[in-house]
């Protein structure tokens, strides 16, 4: 015998479970209701029931699991997906982001989404488009054959569009068998006031307007206003939260209930047990009660505010006979809820949906009363029965994977990295690389970068590489790109945006775009495509003085609330993402660090010879950021050698390290000098065009300056490298006693796991970050303070004596092969699958 | 019981439900109320708005009469008003977002213009010779009768159009349309948004109010209320009242620290009023021990046996939770309500996440003997130093004294600032935080933020001053309590403080208990005895007999 199928049901809401879950059940299948829900307004009324686990035959194992999941705002691990998928046939989904998107893109069967009615002329359709993005649309399109729109109300399709009113299935809403017993024919009446039943008033918009025009409304009538307002309002016809017993009371007691609202898509509960209490209810005729029966017009609908204080009036003077009337007429309307009518629809539209087999055409048209365009191409087509469509996320997607600044050194090796790691995983790649690279005149200048490229990338050397630019968009331009590709307006103007041009589509043939690196200095990309951001570290935090404006700062922190989901290498930074910006931890994903043995091995396989020199010597690996600490650095080494005449060299090495020689002329000194020789002949030349001039930062002319007043101590001890070919490097790094790092923060350092290969030891400074990467490789620098001069002087003076002591606690080649980057393709995958919904 | 009523003359625009003032009146009329009294609440006539507001937020407006001795503020008052409501009705008008309706078609304003395009284009797409004629005919004449209200809107109307060509906040063009934006803006600048700040309006406003206050005072002694609680020092008049009285000197701190007041407008003529009261030696009452000796007794000389001292009860925010919405959500759904108001760099900060961002709060405004660069200071040892990633939030409203402050720390997104919440709010933030950290360098009574913390679950610590002294252990004060003046005291208190939160929550759980028990029924009974003990000394006339020659025989 087959199983029978079974039904994933997402959705708490009490009154409703209670009404369709046992419905489910009668029509033979197994329901699964989630455990767990977040706190706060919108779950209010959800419950959690375990009444209906035992009709299930799934392994209590996935069962367990399952349980412990919050379906509306966990992460949905790849456990809990394949557990859903493993067990489910069928999946029923109240409209709400996270679990609807995980079973779209990750279900195999049938997706219900439950939809009880917006306010006004708002369409589910439309809220999709603009919340939650039109890459998720295109995701439905794709499952279009599976994916089915259970509205709850016939007129939802006056406003559906698309594919919610093309797939939509018309189930009504049902009431439980318990519901408004308590209730059931208790009016009494006793108290001449009016009900007005209105929760929320302090935390949804919509009812604070709904109780704001009740009480202009209603002014000098007897009223009192129920329902849990979820905050302190000051206002004495407010009751408050009551409980039961007590709300009961006062409900029995009003004479007359009003009913306020005018949606023609959506209907509470409480009007509905007032027709039970068979308490007089006065409603509008524009809303769900007064549409049910287009043609009739019952006594208790009013038209117009006027009509309906008329009748609470009549109501509240006991016209006896009006009251009757109302009575007797309103349960009328219960006839749309009762078990039998809501029971042959289901049977009618739902049944013959996820029956497989053959149809029987009768009962083939279910979607809605539309026109059949051709009924035998239908039929013919249901005949087939082709395979349903596959599941979303198995469809490898095309990845932009976009630089946005002109990087050189760790991060574009880690960008390309990444791009051989998501070819590796069997996405289609293509990067973009921006033409700061190619630009003469600016500071990233660097025309040999295709070789560098190409090189790193090796045997993935066929990934597409394109140059883009940044363009910024003007106001216009961006609400117009805004407008055209349906995108939600903007209400920020202030922050600038921008776009890729690669001069072919700015990479939107790709499904998804991800940045390496957050630093979007022209403007928030425009999310054409669903993006991503991989961000390294939070440097401007942790400087005493401010970096950029925060104009600057700002277009960061909006280009990560707006991205999709957000890349961290290390857990500390996901911190400082989360506080700095304050973003969401659920958006935040940990990948590993981009660390491959790969050049290293190459290099050992090479056998060369390390540096010679006649004394020890450490190397200080930096380059010309503030956050390497030259100046306390500088000031420590001035101390060893002046105060205790210390014996070890320092060689400086790193990108631009070249700048901290004060004997070398800064560019803007030779070109002014240039420009003084040329003064004359630009007399009567053309005018040049301006040049923007690199200009050294104050630290670094604080170095200088250090560096020549005490260059006698200085220029016999320490030797400025410059940037050297990696190789020589390694030379350097591999003789040296140390290596000496001095970030006060940043994302971790590399140099410390490459010296841990040649057995160098590190000293570092101590910050959270280092810590964790020193801890993953199983490397122990030697600590120290960054902040404190004395605590570097301490640490040049203990290198010598404790160089033996820390090169023996140094990790094997062999533990950091097993942390290589490409060892990770396993768990990488799965980030990206619960990242990229 | 007895009637009481509250004596109040503050300034127009003190908004109370935002000063701990405020909320200090309406925890001690709720007690007075509980102990079945009568409360009359006399305020002058500017300021009858926002005391009612005050009563209504608290659910007080039907148990507490408002008097005013005249109907309607002086007249310039009311120009004032009507100036800066125009003024705030611009900057902030359209502010609050609502969120529209796509279906919607935006309605087409009707204009004068419009309709003449509209017709002159229809006449020139018609098929119709004759037609086309007529109406070619008809616009003629319209246009020709328009012409003169044309040519005098003509200008106007170019002007318009190039500042709006003209203006580009990109290419840095438009420099035309900012100047006469800057000169509008000073003209219509000298409306001062604060009255503090303007020597004239200062000047205005204290000739009006002492006119007003010895109405009231007069009303008082005519009156037949017998009870007055004077809840500020502020008012020399107030002297003048004939009845049981108790008048309430909050603190001097401009008198402890007169190196930090000099500079401020609005000191001097508070000073004089107060020292004017003081120098008669009334009977006072105030918060804490330390006021009493070091303010009252050593710097300004009144005997401590007119002094007594009644602390505050106990402030409990933990009912805002409890009415169902999570921290969370509460503050979402003020910033969305709030629109823009006067959060700074607000784009920032309304889609912050309070639940996950670390952050310690001190929610205060921000005065010189409040110690807040301090804080800053130690905000800057955490994170930059000790590594803690932690965000600092701020209620204080004057936050743009701090701003060149905070650039010149590289603070501005570290800093969130959050002034005029209203007390759910205030709540909600407490409850999130890791922890309260209140640095002041005086306090009229034992700081109010202790409870506030601890009653939604927050560690509080504190500056090691005698207020704080009069309460806290030893034990206690090693951990909880730091040296306002020692930036590395403070740090290390604060790290181990985040360290242990839950640690020092233990330890303080004694102290919250303590003042747990201190309803503000209690400080209401106190007052009221203090009042009943009050009286005004009248001395008998002596009656002197006239000089006679003694006879002598």
């Amino acid at each position: 015998m087959m199983r029978k199928k079974r039904i994933l049901w997402i959705c708490n809401h009490v009154t409703l479970m209670d009404a369709e879950v046992p419905l489910l059940l009668e029509l033979g299948f197994e329901v699964y209701v989630p455990k767990k829900f977040p706190k706060g307004s919108e779950f209010v009324s959800c419950v959690s029931k375990d009444i209906y686990d035992p009709s299930l035959t799934i392994p209590p194992e996935d069962l367990a699991l399952l349980n412990t999941v919050d379906f509306y705002e966990d992460h949905f691990s790849d456990e809990v997906i394949d557990a859903i998928n493993r067990n489910f046939d069928i999946a029923f989904c109240t409209f709400y982001e996270k679990p609807l998107k995980m079973l779209v893109r990750h279900f195999p069967g049938q997706i219900f989404i439950r939809a009880f009615g917006l306010a006004g002329k708002a369409s589910y359709w439309n809220v999709a488009r603009e919340d939650w993005g039109l890459h998720f649309l295109d995701q439905m399109q794709s499952i279009r054959d599976r994916l089915f729109f259970a509205m709850s109300y016939r007129n939802m399709l006056k406003v559906e569009k698309n594919l919610f009113r093309e797939n939509a299935v018309f189930l009504p809403l049902g009431l439980p068998e318990t519901f408004a017993q308590r209730l059931k024919d208790g009016y009494t009446g006793t108290r001449r006031q009016i009900l007005f039943v209105c929760p929320k008033i302090c935390a949804v918009e919509y009812y604070y307007n709904a109780y704001k025009k009740f009480k202009r409304n209603f002014w000098g009538f007897p009223y009192v206003i129920a329902g849990n307002p979820f905050g302190k309002i000051a206002d004495r016809h407010l009751l408050g939260y009551l409980p039961r017993a007590e709300f009961d009371r006062v409900f029995c007691e009003s004479r007359v209930m009003y009913y306020h609202s005018v949606e023609p898509r959506h209907l509470h509960y409480h009007p509905l047990e007032a027709i039970y209490a068979n308490q007089p209810l006065i409603f509008m005729s524009q809303g769900m009660l007064g549409q049910l029966t287009p043609k009739v017009k019952y006594p208790g609908a009013a038209d117009s505010i006027l009509e309906a204080k008329i009748k609470v009036g009549r109501v509240l003077m006991n016209d006896r006979r009006f009251i009757r009337d109302i009575q007797e007429s309103q349960r009328e309307l219960l006839q749309f809820f009762t078990p039998e009518y809501v029971k042959s629809f289901w049977l009618k539209n739902f049944m013959p949906l996820i029956e497989d087999g053959a149809k029987d055409p009768a009962n083939a048209p279910v979607t809605l009363n539309l026109p059949v365009k051709n009924e035998a191409e239908k039929q013919e087509k249901t005949a087939e029965k082709p395979a349903p469509s596959p599941i979303v996320a198995e469809k490898k997607e095309h990845v932009g994977l976009i630089l946005p600044i002109g990087y050189r050194g760790g991060t574009l090796h880690a960008f390309l990295q990444i791009a051989k790691m998501l070819k590796a995983c069997g996405y289609r790649v293509t990067i973009g690389l921006p033409e700061d690279y190619l630009d003469r005149d600016g500071i990233y200048y660097f025309p040999t970068i295709m070789d560098d490229v190409l090189r790193i990338l090796d045997k993935d050397s066929d990934i597409p590489i394109r140059f883009y630019e940044w363009r910024k968009m003007s106001p216009e331009e961006n609400s117009t790109i805004r407008e055209l590709s349906r995108l939600p307006e903007i209400r920020d103007q202030s922050l600038a945006n921008a776009i890729m041009d690669d001069h072919v589509n700015c990479f939107c043939e790709c499904d998804r775009w991800l940045f390496v690196s957050d630093r979007f200095f022209s403007g928030i990309p425009i999310p054409l495509r669903p993006y991503s951001v991989v961000v390294y570290d939070f440097l401007q935090r942790y400087m005493p003085f401010q970096l950029l404006p925060p104009k600057f700062e700002n277009l960061y922190t909006h280009s990560t609330r707006q991205a999709e989901s957000l890349f961290v290498t290390n857990p500390e930074t996901a911190n400082d993402m989360i506080v700095y910006n304050g973003v969401q931890s659920r958006k935040i994903f940990l990948l590993p660090f981009e660390f491959t043995a790969d050049e290293m091995e190459k290099y050992t396989a090479l056998n060369r010879v390390p540096f010679k020199c006649k004394r020890p010597y450490i190397v200080w690996a930096c380059n010309r950021g503030w956050h390497k600490n030259h100046v306390r650095v500088l000031h420590a080494l001035i101390r060893y050698y002046s105060e205790f005449c210390g014996q070890l060299e320092v060689y400086i090495t790193g990108v631009e390290t070249s700048d901290l020689d004060y004997k070398k002329k800064n560019k803007r000194d030779r070109d002014e000098e240039k420009e003084k020789s040329s003064a004359l002949s630009s007399l009567f030349g053309e005018k040049k065009k301006e040049k923007p001039k690199p200009f050294l930062p104050q630290h670094i002319i604080e170095f200088r300056e250090l560096f020549r007043k005490n260059k006698e101590i200085l220029k016999k001890n320490v030797h400025i490298k410059g940037e050297m070919d990696r190789y020589s490097y390694f030379d350097l790094l591999s003789g040296a006693e140390f290596l000496l790092l001095s970030s006060l923060s940043d994302n971790g350092a590399f140099g410390a796991v490459e010296a841990a290969w040649l057995g160098t030891p590190c000293a570092s400074s101590d910050y959270p970050h280092m810590r964790y990467m020193a801890k993953h490789y199983g490397i122990t620098p030697l600590w120290y303070k960054g902040e404190k001069i004395d605590s570097i002087t301490d640490t040049l003076n203990m290198m010598p004596r404790c160089s033996e002591e820390y090169r023996k606690m140094l990790p094997s080649r062999e533990s950091l092969e097993a942390q290589s980057y490409e060892h990770h393709q396993q768990s990488i995958q799965k980030t990206l699958r619960e990242a990229w919904t | 019981m007895s009637h009481i009523g509250v004596f109040t003359a503050y300034q127009p625009h003190v908004i109370l439900g935002q000063e701990g003032i405020g909320r200090l009146l309406v925890f001690i009329m709720k007690g007075m109320l509980n102990n079945g009294h009568e409360v009359t609440i006399l305020t002058p006539s500017w300021h009858r708005r926002e005391v009612k507001k005050l009563l209504k937020e608290h659910s007080l407006e039907k148990r507490i009469k408002i008097k005013t001795v005249r109907k309607h503020p002086p007249v310039m008052i009311m120009i004032y008003d009507m100036m800066l409501w125009w003024r705030i009705r611009k900057a902030e008008g359209n502010d609050t977002e609502i969120e529209k309706d796509e279906d919607e078609d935006p309605k087409e304003k009707l204009t004068l213009l419009g309709i003449l395009r509209k017709s002159t284009f229809a006449c020139l797409s018609t098929y119709s010779i004759l037609m086309f004629l007529l109406y070619a005919v008809f616009i003629i004449a319209v246009y020709l009768i328009l012409l003169p209200f044309l040519l005098i809107i003509a200008p106007f109307w170019l002007l318009k159009k190039w500042y709006s060509y003209e203006y580009d906040p990109d290419s840095g063009r438009g420099k035309a349309k900012r100047y006469i934006k800057e000169k509008i803006n000073t003209y219509l600048s000298f409306v001062p948004r604060n009255l503090r700040s303007d020597a004239i309006a200062l000047g205005i406003m204290n000739s009006a109010r002492s006119y007003e206050i010895t109405k009231m005072v007069k009303y008082v002694n005519k009156g037949d209320i017998d009870y007055w609680y004077v809840p500020s020092v502020f008012w020399k008049e107030a002297l003048k009242i004939r009845k049981k009285r108790v008048i309430v000197v909050p603190d001097l701190v401009y008198a402890e620290f007169p190196q930090c007041y000099y500079s401020e407008s609005v000191v001097p003529m508070n000073a004089k009023n107060i020292e004017y009261f003081l120098k008669k030696k009334p009977p006072v009452i105030c918060y804490s021990n330390h006021v009493k000796e070091r303010h009252l007794v050593q710097l300004r000389d009144i005997s401590p046996k007119r002094i007594t001292v009644i602390p505050h009860g106990v402030v409990d925010l933990s009912e805002h939770l409890k009415m169902g919405l999570p921290p969370k959500e509460i503050i979402e759904v003020y910033l969305r309500r709030k629109g823009r108001g006067n959060v700074p760099n607000f784009s920032f900060v309304r889609n912050y996440n309070f639940a996950e961002g670390r952050y310690i709060i001190y929610s205060s405004q921000y005065r010189f003997h409040k110690n807040i660069i301090g804080l800053l200071h130690v905000l800057e040892i955490l994170l930059r130093r000790e590594h803690i990633n932690i965000n600092l939030v701020l209620t204080c409203s004057n936050y743009n004294e701090l701003m060149p402050e905070l650039e010149k720390m590289n603070l501005t997104r570290e800093v969130i600032f959050m002034p005029h919440v209203p007390e759910n709010v205030l709540a909600a933030l407490n409850a999130l935080a890791l922890l309260h950290v209140n640095p002041t360098l005086f306090e009229g009574g034992f700081p109010f933020t202790f409870d506030e913390a601890y009653s939604v679950g927050t560690p509080s610590v504190m500056s090691d001053i005698p207020v704080t002294r009069e309460y806290v252990d030893d034990e206690l004060a090693k951990r909880m309590l730091f040296d306002p003046y020692d930036y590395e005291d403070f740090a290390a208190k604060v790290k181990w403080a985040l360290e242990h939160r839950e640690e020092l929550l233990e330890m303080q759980k004694p102290l919250f208990e303590k003042f747990a028990q201190r309803s503000w029924d209690t400080v209401a009974d106190e007052y009221y005895k203090a009042m009943r003990c009050s009286f005004r000394r009248k001395l008998p006339k002596r009656k002197r007999k006239p000089w006679k020659r003694s006879k002598r025989s």
